[in-house]
C-alpha cells in the first residue's frame, strides 16, 4: 500500500476492576503510562490531535467530556474529540487517529478510552448497560444486552447443533488467560464445571458467559510512520482498518446469527492492509458474551458458519493453539470498562508483538487483529497490526 | 307475537375461567377489553374501520380509554361512550348499542377490576373481567330495556316482561320465563317465588356453571347476566333480568329476538382468588410510578407516535419495491422510497418463534423491576410476524415451555410505568383457544 502507516510508539492501561480510583485518576494514569512507553520518549506537546472514547456512563459529565483528556493529559489546547459509539467507542476512536495519521492532517496523536462504572449503585447501573440497545422496541419488550446476546445464543445452538459447552470453554479459556493479566479484573481460572453451572442469566447465557462491569482506562500514542524510529526501535503498524453498522435492534437485522456490521469491517481492514487472514497471529475479539466470541470468529473469517465452538472446543483459540483469542483474557475475564475496551485490546496488541507480555507471551507473533463491537452488533470495527 | 332471537353466536375468549391461580400483574380495564374484542374478532365478528362506529363502556375506566381504545382497535377516534359502572350502566349502555343512531355496528364492553388493597401500580385484583358484545344493527331489531318509573311498577319479573313486550297474558301462557340470577348478588326482587295468575310457575334459575366460586367485579356481573339472557334467549325462551338494587334505579332487560338481530358477545375474565401470587401482603406499600421511572428513556411523544405498530404491527408496504418496513420509518428500509408507503397491518396472532429467552431476575432493565419483584422471571422472544419483518415480544406470564419454530398469538398488556403514565404493547402469548 503507498498510503502513509499509523506507527503505534506508546500504550497504557491501567488495571480493570472495581477500583477506588476516580475517572480523573485512571485518564491521568492510562496517559501517563503511554507516555512512559514510549522508548526513547515524548514530549507531551508534541502530541497535536487527541480523541477521548467513553460512553459517559452513570452520567458523571456527559457532556463536554473530551476537556477531561485535555486536562489529564498535560496536552492543554489541542483539539479532543469525544468518540461514542458505545461498547466500541475506542476502537472508532482509534480509527479517527488513525485516519487523521494517513490523511497527513495529523502527525502525533493520542487515544484514550475511559469507563468508571462501578462509582454508581447497582440500580443505575443496570440502567446504564441498557441504554445503548434499541430503547424503543428491545428494551420495551425487556431485554438488556445480556437478553439479546441470549436470543442470538438460543438461535446459534439451534441452528449448528452446537454443544453448550462451547459457550463455557470461552469463559474457561478466557480466564486462564486473565489470570495472567496482572491489569485483569478477574485474575483466577474457572473450571468448566462451575462456568456450566453458574447462575443462569438470561437462557442459554449463566454468569459465566457475561462478562463483568468494570473501571478502567487505556491509551494509545499513534505517530506518522515515518517518525515512528525516532521513538522505537519497534513500533507496531496499523496495516489496516475497517468499520461497519447495522440496526440498533436485533429484530431489524438480516440473520440473527452473524454480525454483518463485524463482517463489512474485516472485510475492509484485510483489503487495507493487503495481507491474508492466514497471515494473521492472533485475535482480539469484543466477547461482551461468550457467545459473541464464536459469532466473532465466524464473522472475522477465522471458521466457517456454526465452526467456531468446535474450533474452541479443540484448544485452537488457546494461547498455545493454532489461533490465539483473546490472549488477554478477553472482555471477559479482563474486564469491560466500556469506552476503555477498544484501547485495551490494541494495548495487549502491543505488548504481544513487541515480546512484553510477560506469562502470557506468545510465540513470536507478527500480526494481530483486533475487533470491537458497540452494543449488539450496531456498530463494530476491525483493526490489522503487523509488527515493526 | 313473542320472537326469538334467531343467533346470538355467544363466543368465549381466551379460557381463565374458573382457574383460580391466574394473575395477570400487567391486565387492566383496558387491555381486558382489548382481550374481550380481539377473542371476538377470532370468533369471525365483523369489527372494523369503517364499520364500527359506537362503544359503549360499562365500568371504571381510566380517562386514557377515550383513545387508547380505538387506536388498540383500530376503529374510529371519538366513538367511546362511557357509562357509570354495574347494573346502572348496562342500563344507558344497552339501549345505546342497541338502537345505534346510524348505521353501523356497536361494541357494548364491560370491564372491571375488583383491585384488592393489595393491589400496587401493577393490579393484583381480587376479580377482572370484561365483556364484549357487537350489535350488529339490523331494522326491526330490539333487545328491550324496560326501566320502572316512579310509580309504575310491579316488581314482579313475569308482570314487567308482559309489559315489557307488550304481550298479553295469553301469548305468555305457556312459555317458561327465566329469571337469571348470579349468586352472591343480592337480587331482593328475585325472591318473588310462585306463580304469577295466568301464567306458568317462574323458575328460578342460576347463572350457568362457571359463575360458581367467582365473584365478578360489579360492572360485569352484570354483563355476564346480559350474557345469559342472551343465551336463554336464543332457547327461544322469554329471559328476564331485573336489576333491583337498594341504592340505584332498577332496570329490567328483556331479550327476544325480532328477526336477524344478531348478538355476539366475548368475554375475557380472572377470577376472584386468594390473593396475588409473590410476596405482596395487606399494608405493603405500593411502589412509587415516579420511582420506577428510571431507565432507557422513551418520550411520552414517541410513544404514542409509534402505538399504531407497537398496539396493532401498522407496517408500510412499499409501493415500488414491494418490500415491507417496520417499524414505520416514514420511507422504505430496502430502496428508501418515502412517497408509496401503504400502510398495512401485520398478522398479531400464528407469529413464529425464531429465538427465545428468559430473563432471570438482576438481568432484567430497571423498567421491569416491580414487575420482577412480584412474578419473577419473564421471557422474551423473537417472532416473525411475515416475511420480512421480526418482533422482539415479552411473553405474558410465566415463562412457557416454547421453542424455536412454536406459534404465538399476542395480547396489548401494560409493559411499565414511566413518569406517572402506564406504558402499554403488544405481548406474546401461548395461542389463543380456537
Amino acid at each position: 500500500m503507498s498510503h502513509r502507516r499509523a506507527a503505534l510508539v506508546g500504550a497504557g492501561h491501567t488495571r480493570f476492576g472495581a477500583l477506588d480510583e476516580g475517572p480523573r485518576k485512571l485518564l491521568r494514569d492510562a496517559v501517563d503510562r503511554a507516555f512512559e512507553s514510549v522508548d526513547r520518549g515524548m514530549p507531551r506537546g508534541q502530541v497535536d490531535e487527541a480523541f477521548l472514547a467513553s460512553l459517559g456512563f452513570s452520567g458523571w459529565q456527559l457532556g463536554n467530556a473530551s476537556a477531561l483528556l485535555a486536562e489529564e493529559a498535560g496536552t492543554h489546547q489541542i483539539p479532543v474529540t469525544r468518540v461514542e459509539n458505545a461498547c466500541a467507542s475506542s476502537g472508532f476512536a482509534l480509527r479517527a487517529a488513525v485516519r487523521a495519521i494517513e490523511s497527513g492532517q495529523c502527525d502525533r496523536v493520542l487515544v484514550a478510552g475511559l469507563e468508571k462504572m462501578t462509582d454508581a449503585p447497582s440500580r443505575r447501573r443496570r440502567y446504564w448497560l441498557g441504554v445503548s440497545g434499541d430503547t424503543e422496541w428491545e428494551r420495551l419488550a425487556g431485554l438488556t444486552f445480556a437478553g439479546v446476546y441470549a436470543l442470538m445464543a438460543s438461535r446459534y445452538l439451534h441452528d449448528y447443533s452446537a454443544p453448550r459447552e462451547a459457550l463455557a470453554e470461552v469463559a474457561v479459556k478466557n480466564h486462564e488467560n486473565g489470570a495472567l493479566n496482572p491489569n485483569a479484573h478477574f485474575q483466577k481460572p474457572v473450571s468448566r464445571e462451575k462456568a456450566l453451572s453458574a447462575p443462569m442469566v438470561a437462557d442459554p447465557l449463566r454468569l459465566m458467559d457475561c462478562c463483568p462491569v468494570s473501571d478502567g482506562a487505556a491509551a494509545l500514542l499513534l505517530v506518522g510512520e515515518e517518525h515512528a524510529r525516532s521513538y522505537t526501535d519497534s513500533p507496531v503498524f496499523v496495516a489496516g482498518t475497517g468499520a461497519g453498522s447495522d440496526s440498533l435492534a436485533l429484530q431489524d437485522r438480516e440473520s440473527l446469527v452473524h454480525l454483518a456490521a463485524t463482517r463489512r469491517a474485516a472485510d475492509e481492514a484485510f483489503r487495507h492492509a493487503g495481507f491474508e487472514r492466514k497471515a494473521v497471529s492472533f485475535l482480539e475479539v469484543h466477547d461482551c458474551f461468550t457467545i459473541a466470541e464464536l459469532l466473532a470468529i465466524e464473522d472475522l473469517g477465522f471458521a466457517k458458519a456454526g465452526q467456531a465452538g468446535r474450533l474452541t472446543l479443540s484448544g485452537a483459540t488457546r494461547r498455545d493453539g493454532s489461533l490465539p483469542v483473546n490472549p488477554d483474557g478477553g472482555l471477559k475475564a479482563k474486564g469491560h470498562p466500556i469506552g476503555a475496551t477498544g484501547a485495551s485490546q490494541v494495548y495487549e496488541v502491543f505488548l504481544q508483538l513487541r515480546g512484553q507480555a510477560g506469562a502470557r507471551q506468545l510465540k513470536s507473533p507478527t500480526k494481530a487483529l483486533t475487533h470491537n463491537v458497540g452494543g449488539s452488533g450496531a456498530s463494530a470495527t476491525v483493526t490489522l497490526f503487523t509488527a515493526g | 307475537m313473542v320472537r326469538k332471537l334467531s343467533r346470538g353466536a355467544i363466543i368465549r375468549g381466551s379460557g381463565r375461567r374458573g382457574s383460580l391461580d391466574v394473575e395477570n400483574v400487567d391486565e387492566d380495564q383496558l387491555t381486558l377489553a382489548v382481550a374481550a374484542v380481539e377473542a371476538l374478532r377470532r370468533g369471525g365478528a365483523g369489527i372494523g374501520r369503517p364499520g364500527t362506529d359506537r362503544i359503549e363502556l360499562v365500568g371504571a375506566f381510566p380517562e386514557l380509554v377515550h383513545w387508547a381504545l380505538p387506536e388498540a382497535l383500530g376503529l374510529s377516534p371519538g366513538i367511546v361512550h362511557h357509562h357509570s359502572a354495574g347494573r346502572v350502566g348496562l342500563a344507558s349502555a344497552v339501549p345505546a348499542a342497541s338502537a345505534p343512531d346510524s348505521q353501523g355496528s356497536s361494541l357494548l364492553i364491560a370491564a372491571d377490576l375488583n383491585l384488592s388493597s393489595k393491589s400496587g401500580p401493577h393490579n393484583a385484583a381480587d376479580g377482572a373481567a370484561a365483556l364484549a358484545f357487537l350489535f350488529e344493527e339490523t331494522p326491526g331489531a330490539t333487545l328491550r330495556v324496560w326501566r320502572p318509573s316512579a310509580g309504575t311498577t310491579s316488581a314482579d319479573p313475569h308482570e314487567a316482561a308482559r309489559i315489557s313486550l307488550g304481550a298479553t297474558e295469553e301469548q305468555l301462557r305457556g312459555l317458561p320465563i327465566h329469571v337469571l340470577q348470579a349468586p352472591g348478588i343480592p337480587m331482593e326482587v328475585l325472591r318473588v317465588k310462585g306463580s304469577h295468575p295466568g301464567s306458568s310457575p317462574l323458575e328460578l334459575e342460576t347463572l350457568p356453571d362457571s359463575y360458581e366460586g367467582v365473584g365478578f367485579p360489579q360492572s360485569v356481573g352484570p354483563a355476564m347476566e346480559l350474557r345469559a339472557l342472551c343465551e336463554a334467549a336464543q332457547r327461544g325462551e322469554i329471559a328476564v333480568l331485573a336489576t333491583p338494587t337498594p341504592n340505584a334505579p332498577a332496570a329490567l332487560f328483556v331479550a327476544t329476538s325480532d328477526g336477524e338481530t344478531r348478538w355476539r358477545g366475548a368475554w375475557k375474565g380472572r377470577p376472584h382468588s386468594e390473593g396475588p401470587k409473590g410476596s405482596r401482603e395487606p399494608g405493603v406499600e405500593p411502589p412509587d410510578l415516579a420511582a420506577v421511572s428510571e431507565g432507557a428513556y422513551v418520550p411520552y411523544a414517541r410513544y404514542r407516535e409509534n402505538l399504531p405498530g407497537r398496539w396493532r404491527l401498522a407496517a408500510d408496504r412499499c409501493g415500488a419495491c414491494g418490500h415491507f418496513t417496520f417499524p414505520r420509518r416514514a420511507r422504505c428500509r430496502h430502496c428508501a422510497a418515502s412517497d408509496r408507503l401503504e400502510a398495512v397491518e401485520l398478522p398479531r396472532e400464528g407469529l413464529i418463534v425464531e429465538a427465545v429467552t428468559k430473563v432471570h431476575p438482576g438481568a432484567q432493565p430497571t423498567e421491569f423491576d416491580p414487575y420482577v419483584e412480584s412474578e419473577g422471571s419473564y421471557s422474551v422472544v423473537l417472532a416473525r410476524a411475515g416475511p420480512e419483518v421480526r418482533l422482539t415480544l415479552q411473553f405474558a406470564g410465566p415463562p412457557p415451555e416454547i421453542a424455536i419454530g412454536d406459534r404465538v398469538d399476542t395480547e396489548l398488556r401494560r409493559l411499565y410505568a414511566m413518569e406517572g403514565e402506564w406504558r402499554y404493547g403488544l405481548k406474546a402469548t401461548l395461542p389463543h383457544a380456537e
